[in-house]
């Protein structure tokens, strides 16, 4: 025993790897042939450790290490730090050749089986740890490991079997000069396979020469090895021939643009049928008023549950929103119906609404219900809803009144064109802005419009009985929710329009316009409404606007004119002479050749926003909430994404927004999502991953509410089948594009866990989800 | 090392400097590839180098200062702020306003000795503190000051002549006032100044600085704006965690994995961003512990009367929290090497179609004492006289009420405060709170008498820019004849 403080010392050891990877170090270990036994023709597959491609931050990685294992014991020194080049297609290489199954890929002619040991070693007198491998007791290599930083040291061998016995023997335990000699092994990787030191049945043979494979004083299955030894193990059952095929990596995608995110039994079922055929199920699924009956139920657990009660909460409505995204099998509807909500925005940050939560779940009941319906209910059931009433304040507005110089109320008039419809400028069918004669963008309408308008939306106040649509009503009185016996759910009834309350003067919209229209003077309200409303719908902005937006929120950020344009058409026309069938945009959204291009080009797709990222979490990991209402309705607000509490009616971020100084600002290339991007929220949301996949999100009042115990990748990591593991977040989180950079990262979190029971293989589930939620990659839905 | 010593660095111009500082077209250049990408991975003593290797001609001798933009979103209600009290102008006001008029009895007077004899001004209570520091010479009112392509006529007006482009939209005239372009525009004039400054300081990263998350008012087009947040950087936990997810590894494969960008585009923006954070979290959160000019002080957890009833408590307060990580910044800027800065707060709600006799003096009381607080905090450290905060708002609304708010307008009145502000004084011409006056474009909708391009020069002067460069800040300047307004 060469080393006296194990436990300890191994900690250390670990500190001192973690610090040289990431500043690149101070070692310069030389790339040396190791004293080789390899079989002939053993690839010469070189990789870095991960130093290499890390990018430094306190100078040039001059001293990343670099290992090879050479058929002809030359020292491979071209693959030097400073060309990262090559050290980045060494580790492409390896990847391939390491993590694909052979035989299954259009190269596997050419792909030679391989074994790989990742491994690195304290050195001692200058030698490092000498390493023999034996397959079913035959010896096939032996290599002296020199690295300082984990690298792989590659052979050719037949892929292992299940049931192979695999020995890897540490031959030369010393301590030279002070200096204490050890090995650390990460893992060993066989085609799919890659097997932990730790996974169950290993041990630990310790002793020299055949004392290794004695049987005799023996230890749990490790990694660090301080004493000579033999970590003998028995190879596990391979994986499926193709853990990622084609098909499942497609539905995935699409459940990533359709649903709130895939699950396993999603993606398992949508590779069996076509996303067309899907839709048609998702679409037979019926509307429900789930929110409002969520609020209901709370407000029937008693007085004190209903506005101005001490346990009324307006999240109420937020956690149905997560349970939703959780659990709710019209993944589609709700998916379209948060499309909605972001451009026919209502938000809680006002506090007019803070007592009006069951108004509020109304109001997306309504987004759900329409979402497969025509826009023109859409646009009217938004119009008469209580809530947009209250938030873009023309509940109660009053007509003008020329003794006083009193003017309706604007607000709403000017939010329903410029962001409901038809937007500021009008626009050609693709999404382009038309240009008049001096090349300028032609406006939609003018402030006179808004004028006009505003009086349209006078007279329209709380649904009390006709009998009592009276001045004071309109004016003054609020519907008493306070207590069950008071409460005639008003407020998930329709505004109507009280008489004598609305403008009866004529109103003159979009004059010189195609859509211009003339409501006369003495018109009822409920037709000036249904006049202006008519003009909205009609006018050819309706498509490509509202459409873009669409696309933009299940697709991608920057779609191309003539996806947009296929999507105006369909909503002019849904081919059976029907304007405004969002059930057939939604459809032609999805199943446009742009979306289901499964080899998108560069620039395709979006940044996920951050409830999107949570929510594909929730689906794809099972989470569960311990009090079954999903308490999560403060997540996210560090993240400028908290549900329903957008900053304005323009919502959490704009469709037309640019990120300046960026790739994107070159070509004018939209990105909505990085409006809300920035140096806290990125940091933040490193934080939000690791909180939710330690402990998990929401809050009881005394613990954490929701969260997942990761069963089926806890149970792969104890199988010891790290590549199912990788194959399994791959494939629910990134639908089947992890990088191998990412896949190696993840790899090189894994096997700094120790220990082989139940606690340490969650955490290396943990470990991988993590790091994968953390990534870039995982941010960005191509 | 040294990052001077870093071949890249020595021996690239100027002009790659900035782009490398802002990040700009930074992954593409680099020749290792995206993983690879030198600029990203020099990290803040880069950037640092990188300013000293380049002088502007703006005259940044004589210390440090820092222009403060507080931005009220939603378009403030002006007239409600700064109201005529003498009988003929209070009778006017009175009548147009209605239902949104204060009573003469909560109005406090402010000295004014610009508008011509006879007229008087007052603030209303819930502006107390403001109104204090306005008659201590520390701030000054801006009468009616909107964006404008060039001066122009009611009757230009009328026939849509030289206007501004989407007038009375919110966000285009958010985007408007700060970067003289609707939505989309590519820089704003904090921005485009810090474009100009940046290379006096040590850290450029720190030039233009938001506590209210994206702004364009701060984007120029080699600065990017630094996002705080309103309790501080946000640090990346992981990264400092030896034991994250229980794995001895697991850290320092994070930091690869944040770091790492591909070559898709979403990815290589994203990892721009999150190499700034990791980059500038620790540097910041070291220097705003320690800050050279002395700690800046808590905000008081008191609960404070208002005017107008309720009570505030600036400890919990969105704005005050964002001025004081602002403050900190501040104190820290000149230990930092930092000479010239710009920053952001904001608050918003003040888009008062409804219930503004309710909400609006709430606002107010919020906006007084937060900016108050920032004053005397900034004073304690000895930084008052290196800082001008100014207000600024969508529009200005309606002089009509609709019958419970006012609508989308145009001009607004505003305020400047500081040390070096002249203040106890209004200047531009107040015009006469009537309806159809020749300022008057229609329901009380004000013609701005003042441009913000002249707001923005004055401030630009204060802050060393020169003639030739504030018109690059504000390339319509010179349709105007007056670019210095005098109120610092």
């Amino acid at each position: 025993m060469a080393y006296p403080h194990t436990l300890i010392a191994g900690l250390l050891a670990a500190a001192v790897v973690l610090s040289g990877c990431g500043g690149g170090g101070g070692s310069t270990p030389e790339a040396v042939a190791p004293a080789t036994a390899a079989a002939p023709g053993a690839t010469n597959a070189a990789s870095n450790a991960p130093a290499a491609t890390a990018p430094s931050t306190s100078g040039p990685s001059t001293s990343a290490p670099v290992q090879s294992a050479t058929n002809g014991g030359t020292p491979d020194l071209s693959a030097t730090a400073g060309d990262s080049a090559d050290v980045s297609q060494a580790l492409a290489v390896r990847s391939q050749a390491a993590l694909v199954t052979a035989g299954t890929t259009a190269n596997a002619g050419t792909t030679t089986p391989t074994l790989t040991l990742r491994a690195r070693a304290d050195l001692a007198g200058n030698v490092g740890a000498l390493v023999s491998l034996r397959i079913d007791g035959a010896t096939i290599a032996t290599v002296e490991v020199r690295s300082v930083t984990l690298a792989d040291y590659t052979f050719s061998a037949p892929t292992l079997k299940a049931g192979a016995k695999v020995d890897v023997a540490y031959t030369n335990d010393a301590a030279v000069g002070g200096q204490d000699r050890n090995l650390y092994i990460g893992y060993l990787i066989s085609g799919d396979t890659v097997v932990l030191p730790s996974l169950p049945g290993a041990i630990f043979d310790r002793g020299d020469g055949a004392a290794a494979f004695d049987g005799a004083d023996t230890m749990a299955g490790r990694g660090d090895l301080y004493w000579s030894g033999a970590l003998r193990l028995i190879w596990p059952g391979t994986a499926v021939a193709d853990p990622l095929p084609p098909a499942k990596t497609a539905a995935s995608r699409f459940l990533l643009q359709a649903s709130f995110g895939p699950t396993t039994a999603e993606i398992t079922r949508l590779a069996g049928i076509t996303p067309a055929s899907w839709i048609d199920q998702q679409m037979a699924l019926p509307a429900t008023p789930d929110f409002v009956n969520h609020v209901q139920a709370k407000y029937a657990l008693g007085d004190a549950y209903r506005p101005g009660g001490s346990k009324y909460d307006p999240g109420f409505v937020a956690q149905k929103f997560w349970a939703n995204v959780a659990q709710s099998p019209d993944q589609l509807r709700k998916r379209v119906g948060f499309a909605l909500h972001q451009i026919f925005m209502v938000s809680q940050q006002d506090s007019n609404l803070y007592f009006q939560a069951r108004a509020y779940a109304s109001y997306l009941d309504t987004l759900n219900k329409n979402a497969f319906g025509n826009y023109r209910t859409l646009l009217e059931d938004m119009a008469l809803s209580p809530a947009m009433g209250i938030y873009l304040s023309h509940m109660r507005n009053r007509k003008e009144d020329a003794a006083t110089g009193r003017m309706p109320d604007e607000n709403f008039a000017r939010e329903v064109m410029q962001l409901f419809s038809i937007g500021l400028v009008e626009l050609n069918t693709d999404g382009s802005p038309k240009l008049n004669a001096q090349g300028k963008p032609i406006e939609t309408y003018t402030n006179a419009d808004v004028m006009a308008l505003a009086k349209v939306f006078t007279g329209w106040g709380w649904a009390y009985p006709d009998a009592q649509l009276d001045e004071q009503n309109f004016r003054w009185s609020i519907p008493d929710l306070s207590t069950a016996a008071k409460d005639t759910g008003i407020d998930l009834l329709k505004m109507k329009a009280y008489p004598g309350m609305a403008s009866g003067a004529e109103k003159r919209l979009f004059t010189g316009k195609a859509n211009a229209v003339v409501i006369p003077a003495g018109a009822s309200a409920a037709e000036g409404l249904r006049l202006a409303l008519d003009a909205l719908y009609r006018h050819a902005n309706v498509g490509p606007f509202i459409g873009r937006q669409l696309i933009q929120r299940l697709v991608t950020s920057n779609p191309s004119p003539a996806y947009v344009a296929r999507v105006a058409a369909v909503f002019n026309n849904n081919g059976a002479g029907v304007r405004g069938d969002l059930a057939a945009v939604v459809r032609a959204v999805l199943l446009d050749t742009d979306a289901r291009n499964n080899a998108p080009p560069v620039g395709f797709g979006k940044l996920r926003e951050p409830v999107l990222r949570v929510a594909q979490w929730l689906r794809a990991f099972g989470a569960t909430s311990s009090t079954g209402d999903f308490m999560m309705a403060w997540e996210l607000d560090n993240q400028s994404q908290r549900a329903f509490n957008a900053p304005s009616v323009f919502s959490y971020f704009r469709p037309g927004y640019v990120p300046p100084n960026t790739s994107f600002a070159a070509t004018s290339a939209t990105a909505p999502e990085f409006q809300i991007v920035n140096e806290s929220t990125a940091a933040a949301w490193v934080n939000t991953a690791e909180q939710m996949v330690m402990g998990g999100l929401g809050w009881t009042g005394s613990a954490r509410d929701v969260s997942s115990t990761y069963t089926a990748q806890a149970a792969l990591a104890g199988a010891g089948n790290l590549g199912g593991l990788l194959d399994n977040i791959n494939l629910l989180l990134l639908a089947g594009r992890m990088s191998a950079e990412l896949r190696q990262a993840l790899l090189d979190a894994v096997i700094g866990v120790g220990g082989s029971d139940a606690a340490s293989q969650l955490n290396r589930a943990r470990a991988a989800t993590f790091m994968a939620m953390a990534s870039n990659e995982f941010l960005v839905q191509k | 090392m040294s990052a001077m010593s870093h071949p890249n660095i020595r021996n690239a111009g100027r002009r790659q400097f900035l782009r490398a500082a802002s990040g700009l077209a930074a992954a593409a250049a680099s020749p290792f590839g995206p993983q690879f990408n030198a600029p990203l991975a020099l990290g803040l003593a880069g950037l640092g180098a990188v300013a000293a290797q380049g002088a502007s001609a703006a005259d940044t001798s004589g210390g440090y200062k820092a222009l403060v933009c507080l931005y009220m979103a939603g378009g403030n209600d002006s007239h409600n702020w700064v109201v005529p009290t003498d009988s003929s102008g209070y009778a006017d006001y009175a009548a147009v306003r209605r239902e949104l008029a204060w009573a003469q009895a909560k109005l406090l007077p402010i000295t004014s000795t610009s508008q011509g004899s006879g007229r008087a001004f007052g603030m209303p209570l819930d502006l107390q503190p403001l109104q204090a520091l306005y008659e201590a010479g520390k701030c000054a009112v801006v009468a009616n000051v909107g964006p404008l392509e060039r001066p122009v006529t009611k009757a230009e007006f009328s026939a849509s002549n030289n206007l501004p482009a989407k007038l009375f939209s919110h966000n285009d005239q958010q985007s408007n006032w700060q970067s003289l372009s609707p939505e989309g525009a590519s820089s704003g004039w904090g921005g485009r100044m810090g474009d100009v400054l940046m290379s006096a300081n040590q850290y450029p990263v720190f030039t233009a600085v938001s506590a209210a998350g994206n702004a364009v008012f701060l984007t120029g087009s080699a600065v990017t704006q630094y996002q705080v947040g309103a309790d501080g950087p946000v640090a990346v936990g992981g990264l400092g965690n030896n034991w994250l997810t229980g794995s001895s590894s697991a850290s320092g494969a994070l930091r690869r994995v944040l770091t790492s960008s591909g070559a898709d585009p979403f990815q290589v923006e994203y990892a721009r961003v999150m190499q700034r954070s990791i980059d500038t979290s620790s540097t910041l959160a070291v220097a705003l512990a320690a800050p050279a000019g002395g700690a800046v002080a808590a905000l008081p957890s008191n609960n404070i009367a208002l005017a107008s009833g309720g009570s505030l408590n600036l400890s919990t307060d969105s704005l005050a929290k964002q001025l004081r990580v602002v403050a900190q910044m501040i104190a820290a800027g000149p230990g930092l090497g930092m000479k010239r800065q710009v920053f952001m707060v904001q608050l918003g709600g003040f888009d008062s179609h409804a219930n503004q006799m309710r909400d609006q003096p709430l606002l107010m009381s919020r906006v007084a004492w937060a900016s108050s607080w920032f004053m005397s905090a900034l004073a304690s450290v000895g930084m008052m006289d290196s800082v001008t905060l100014f207000t600024a708002s969508d529009f200005g609304r309606t002089l009509a009420s609709n019958g419970a708010g006012s609508d989308h307008g145009w001009g607004s009145h505003h305020f400047v405060a500081g040390g070096a502000v002249k203040g106890r004084n209004i200047y531009g011409r107040f015009p006469l709170t009537a309806l159809g006056t020749a300022d008057d474009i229609g329901s009380g909708r004000l013609l701005p008498s003042t441009s913000v391009t002249e707001y923005a020069a004055t401030l630009g002067r204060w802050m060393g820019l020169t003639p030739t460069e504030l018109t690059t800040v504000l390339p319509n300047l010179g349709n105007f004849s007056l670019p210095a307004q005098g109120f610092v």
